[in-house]
């Protein structure tokens, strides 16, 4: 088994949300913050951080799968890559009508916050709108590519 | 004496409310088993993130404990209070424990001489605090299923801020721990500074400073950044807590409600009957005295 085991590695995919995939995948593309970065099997224990962006894995049958993924982390050791990310999703899982609705809404209450019409009584922080519009942006992007 | 119609009135007046209060009882149910999913799809990925930092910070030849967020204050003079409460009420005693618990901590440390800071979460806890004449700091609402972990990087990303830049020298988060729909507990946890506890179980053994990790970008940067996901998971974590009891509470609080309904119901259909009797018992002896007068 450890012989078979070394021509793939293990993904893990992890969110808040639950456990987005796991597989066996012969290899994978991170999003990591100094750049995209291809693990292989039998790759030197690692430890990453990842930025918002396009993770992709390459399944035993050869086919991509592609995955919006948030900041987080991936570890690598023993062939198995663990990652840890602030969200997780398939690029076909991905809501376009929701995410567009999530940014509109996002990028309203900024422009808001930066023209100082907050409605009396409610609270605008930029920082979680800011979040929530590059994670936005992201997933359609890699809705798109896919 | 209220007469047939009166209380016929009551009486469609309380089947009504106890068609809205049956419905909130079942949606509360939903939400309560959605909730509660929700808390165990986390768990993956919390387990996971602690045994990560753990795993790391024992790799790293820095000091977890000179974080920012770790170190402690050597005074401490100001503290905030974050009480988790619900955007909406009818849910028995879910706002008001955490509102009471608050106010009591706020008098603790105002006694003590120090400085508060409320951050509440929630339009029930904010709306009575402010009723109450409590300055507020900041405020977040409309926590919702989708947008709960963000919120609560938000929040953490937030309160962090503060701490390192020593505005506020210790955090409290205040929530209800859910037990089930009809027990929750009331929580007051310390999430600034980060219990030292994580850092002196982490703090690199011999052993493990020779094992090659590598590490990308830099080892600094990678802790710099998990420190914070562990204030952020303590934070979401209280938040799924909280909306689980949220649900749970309104459920129990909604079927005592339909209960009194149902027992409102009997209670008057037996008034109303015997009002009936009685106008039947009255006419009768009319009747019967009438007769008796036309007899005599």
């Amino acid at each position: 088994m450890a012989q078979e085991d070394s021509r793939y590695l293990t993904l893990e995919l992890v969110s808040p949300w639950g456990l987005t995939f796991q597989g066996e995948v012969s290899m994978v593309v991170l999003p990591a913050v100094t750049g995209e970065m291809g693990i292989l099997p039998r790759h030197a224990p690692l430890v990453a951080q990842l930025s918002i962006g396009r993770l992709r894995a390459l399944t035993p049958d050869e086919r991509w799968l592609s995955f919006a993924v948030s900041e987080g982390f991936a570890k690598v050791q023993s062939n198995k890559v663990i990652v840890l990310a602030d969200s997780a999703e398939e690029a076909g899982a991905i809501d376009v009508p929701r995410v567009q609705r999530a940014l509109e809404r996002a990028l309203h209450r900024l422009e808001m916050y930066r023209q100082g019409t907050v409605p009396e009584g409610e609270e605008v922080d930029p920082f979680r709108e800011q979040l929530a519009v590059h994670r936005a942006r992201n997933r359609l992007k890699v809705a798109e590519m896919a | 004496m209220a007469s047939q119609r009166d209380i016929r009135r009551r009486i469609v007046s309380v089947q009504n409310t106890k068609k809205i209060t049956k419905a909130m009882e079942m949606v509360a149910a939903a939400r309560l088993r959605r909730a509660q999913q929700r808390i165990e799809a986390t768990r993956p990925y919390a387990d996971n993130m602690l045994e990560f930092i753990g795993g790391v910070a024992r790799y790293l030849s820095a000091d977890v404990s000179m974080n920012p967020l770790v170190r402690e204050h050597p005074e401490v003079k100001t503290v905030t209070i974050i009480p988790v409460t619900a955007d909406r009420g009818l849910c028995g005693a879910f706002n008001s424990n955490i509102v009471r618990h608050a106010t009591d901590l706020v008098k603790k440390y105002r006694t003590e001489g120090k400085e508060v800071h409320l951050v509440p979460v929630g339009r029930r806890g904010i709306s009575t605090l402010r009723f109450q004449g409590y300055k507020l700091y900041n405020t977040y609402v409309d926590i919702t299923d989708q947008s709960v972990f963000l919120d609560a990087q938000a929040l953490a990303h937030r309160v962090g801020t503060h701490y390192s830049d020593g505005e506020t020298d210790r955090v409290h988060i205040l929530y209800n721990r859910f037990k089930s729909a009809m027990e929750q507990h009331v929580v007051d946890q310390v999430i600034l500074p980060i219990q030292q506890e994580l850092a002196t179980r982490y703090t690199p053994s011999d052993a493990a400073k020779h094992m090659d990790f590598i590490f990308e970008p830099s080892e600094e940067a990678i802790l710099q950044d998990l420190i914070p996901s562990y204030l952020e998971i303590s934070i979401y974590r209280a938040f799924l807590e909280s909306m689980a009891s949220e649900h749970g509470a309104r459920m129990t609080a909604m079927r005592n409600a339909s209960d009194a309904a149902t027992e409102m119901i009997d209670d008057l259909t037996l008034a109303m009957n015997r009002v009936r009797q009685w106008s039947i018992t009255q006419e009768i002896l009319e009747v019967v005295a009438g007769a008796d007068a036309l007899a005599g």
